[in-house]
């Protein structure tokens, strides 16, 4: 009876309305974590506990694989502070970092803005200049030893040209390893990124470049002032990914061809947490060393974000 | 009725089978009735360049034939990529069966830490170890009394001296840091680098604690090296300031602080350099047209040092076959591998053919296959001329080898003074 006479739009009808959206939302919610529940459950077992156990393993002195750990709190990280080659590896990075991002990402965009005008022949410089990032490091690395033996190919053509002044042992002199280290970067990255940007700045259409020069915008402007802005966020994505290989991946150039050598002149925190591993039998100290690797990788990451978000609502 | 005739043709079968199998002589076990077994074997000899290769690849073959139940699998590495190759794999139980490793860096501690087996019990018992040379068993006998591994490459380690170059300049061989200096000057001037070293690698090392060595005795080689303290101690202070002293008075190649050990070698086989300091192993490989030039003799020594002639490195560190856990477990197989290896036919392929030296008491070689380098250092003239000191890198702790390594050729870079360089190879201690 009493339902007979309730409106239309009663309370009742309106709060099967709400238990059904809230039903809706569960499963929804299920189904999402139903869906994500993989790609957690990897990321927890491949990342994160590895992750967790670098911090682990950074408060332990753990002297070889085979040996036992011991909780030592923080003495690795205060032993770091007093070891010289920790901080000419930091200071070496450092610099590394400084000439490699600006000097590897600024002209990979100017390379990729000219391909993304599809000049005559585009095609096979896009080709040409990603070859490198299909080669692996230890035939870049062997190429370079070409380059930079006393009789490689760079002294070779210094000599050619009458500049036997300026020839080097570009690997083994303390004043010119770091830099011809940092040269492979320019190798393998400006052209591998050019080619990324590339792809990025074709998405933008050809009409907004047009009306711009219409407007009397020449290609320096239109290049920095449209396409880069456009492009910021992959931008910065991009220069992650380069700031990740400078602290890890290009560890492997080091070992490859100096070992930190001479003296601790090419010494880099990726290579002198692996020495401290592998060959000094310090795993605990490593992880340590790995632990800074990661801050700087975190704030060097927070920095790229914070210089390259854009606020959309501003 | 058909169905029953077959299952009694079968049964009857079955019977006469089991009867004539009961009737059956007994049968010794033969090679190819033996269960297969595979000895998983790493080295660092096994690849196309290195001398010891080809004799290495014999002896396993010969092997083989020998025990076709029996196989080798070989993995090869770099020397000094074998230790942590090693411990990586024990970690997960699939180490190599045999390891042929010299003996530094992390090996120092396999016997410690259960990776390998203590040889001396299996030495004796296989009767390998009376054959032995005394002083092989001794250098690889630990503190405990533990045989780490059977020995198996002896060498001399000497300075080479290109005697052409030396007349061309006008000087004898120098038996002095001064006279080194001095002649140094005049091999510069006839147009040749002086003394080639590896200064960014191992053989910069190497001349460089060889320098050291010059000034100190066994004993302090013994305790410095185990401890630390150069700094301290006045024979290391001298050694270094005079090491110092010769790199800024050119006695070395040009760049020698970059120079890698194929690029040095490469300028003393080329004839462009007049000295360098190389291990037997490096005898094989020498071109015949500098070897006829070359005489080995011994670090020159300074003023003050504690030596009586010039110094070189003799030992049997170089190489032995250690037994891992795993190997342990196919002790049947790896008796008959070491009982056929360590015999004196087999090590004197690895004579005559890569100029190793032998670990056993007796091996006889035909002398007229044997490396003319291998002769000399093997000769009265060259041993009474020299004196032999103790090598350091077994008594450095592992946790401070890469680092120890890294000051010495930190020494190299122009500019290192003797006070940094002494001051860093405590600091590595710490």
């Amino acid at each position: 009876m009493q339902s007979i006479l309730r409106s239309p739009h009663s309370g009742p009808r309106k709060t099967d309305a709400v238990s059904y959206h809230q039903r809706k939302r569960a499963r929804d919610r299920r189904a999402f974590l139903l869906f994500v529940a993989p790609a957690l459950i990897a990321f927890a077992i491949l990342m994160l506990w590895p992750l967790l156990n670098m911090f682990y393993l950074s408060l332990v002195k753990w002297q070889g694989l085979v040996k036992p750990k011991t909780f030592v709190g923080l003495a690795n990280f205060s032993k770091l502070l007093g070891d010289r080659h920790f901080l000419r590896a930091l200071m070496n990075t450092g610099i590394h970092l400084l000439v490699s991002m600006p000097g590897v990402m600024l002209p990979a965009f100017m390379l990729g803005f000219f391909m993304s005008q599809r000049p005559r022949g585009f095609r096979l410089l896009r080709t040409i200049f990603f070859s490198p990032a299909m080669i692996s490091v230890t035939a870049i690395a062997m190429l370079f030893v070409g380059v930079y033996l006393p009789d490689g190919i760079l002294n070779t053509f210094l000599r050619a040209v009458g500049l036997d002044s300026w020839t080097r042992i570009w690997l083994g002199n303390r004043s010119t390893v770091l830099g011809a280290i940092i040269a492979i970067d320019f190798f393998g990255g400006i052209g591998y990124y050019a080619v990324l940007f590339s792809a990025a700045l074709s998405s933008i259409p050809s009409e907004l470049y047009e009306s711009a020069q219409l407007d009397g915008a020449g290609q320096w402007t239109v290049m920095w002032r449209m396409a880069f802005p456009l492009i910021l966020d992959f931008f910065g994505v991009a220069s992650m990914l380069h700031l990740i290989w400078i602290l890890m991946g290009a560890a492997q150039n080091v070992l490859l061809l100096t070992r930190g050598g001479p003296g601790d002149y090419s010494l880099t925190l990726g290579y002198y947490m692996y020495e401290q591993a592998f060959v000094n039998n310090q795993f605990g100290y490593s992880q340590a060393v790995g632990v800074v690797i990661f801050v700087i990788g975190v704030l060097g990451t927070l920095l790229i974000r914070w210089a390259t978000h854009r606020n959309y609502q501003q | 009725m058909k169905k029953s005739k077959w299952y009694s043709a079968v049964l009857v079968l079955a019977v006469l089978s089991l009867i004539l199998t009961a009737c059956a002589p007994k049968v010794a076990p033969t090679a190819t009735t033996l269960p297969p077994v595979t000895l998983n074997i790493m080295d660092n000899w096994g690849d196309e360049v290195n001398a010891k290769g080809p004799p290495l690849k014999a002896a396993f073959a010969g092997f083989m034939a020998a025990n076709p139940n029996i196989t080798i699998k070989e993995e090869v590495f770099a020397d000094k990529d074998i230790p942590t190759k090693v411990v990586t794999m024990f970690t997960s139980g699939d180490e190599p069966d045999l390891v042929f490793q010299n003996l530094q860096m992390a090996a120092l501690d396999w016997l410690d830490d259960g990776v390998t087996v203590d040889m001396t019990p299996l030495a004796k018992q296989w009767g390998i170890y009376d054959t032995l040379k005394p002083e092989a068993v001794a250098e690889w006998t630990d503190a405990k009394g533990r045989l780490r591994g059977i020995p198996l490459e002896g060498y001399n380690w000497p300075l080479w001296f290109n005697t052409d170059i030396l007349k061309k300049a006008g000087v004898e061989i120098p038996k002095t840091t001064d006279e080194l200096i001095a002649a140094a000057a005049k091999i510069r001037a006839a147009g040749y680098q002086p003394f080639t070293t590896g200064g960014s690698e191992w053989t910069g090392q190497f001349v460089f604690f060889g320098f050291l060595t010059t000034m100190l005795t066994d004993a302090e080689i013994r305790e410095l090296y185990s401890k630390g303290g150069f700094a301290s101690n006045a024979h290391a202070v001298a050694a270094v300031e005079t090491f110092v002293k010769m790199r800024d008075a050119g006695v070395f190649s040009n760049g020698a602080e970059g120079l890698t050990v194929a690029a040095s070698n490469e300028e003393f086989y080329s004839g462009k350099a007049a000295i360098q300091h190389g291990g037997q192993w490096f005898f094989a490989e020498c071109p015949e047209a500098i070897r006829a030039n070359v005489v080995l003799g011994g670090f020159p020594l300074p003023p003050g040092s504690p030596r009586s002639k010039p110094v070189v490195y003799k030992s049997f560190e170089g190489k032995a076959v250690w037994i891992t856990r795993n190997g342990a477990k196919k002790l049947d197989a790896v008796e008959k591998f070491m009982k056929f290896f360590f015999t004196p036919k087999v090590m004197a392929m690895f004579v005559e053919q890569a100029a190793m030296g032998s670990p056993l008491k007796d091996t006889p070689v035909d002398s007229s296959k044997l490396n003319p380098l291998f002769l000399q250092a093997n000769s009265s003239a060259y041993q009474s001329a020299t004196e032999v000191a103790l090598i350091h890198k077994v008594y450095v702790p592992t946790t401070v080898d890469a680092n120890l390594r890294r000051v010495a050729n930190e020494a190299w870079v122009p500019g290192t003074s003797a006070a940094t360089i002494l001051a860093n190879m405590d600091a590595s201690y710490k």
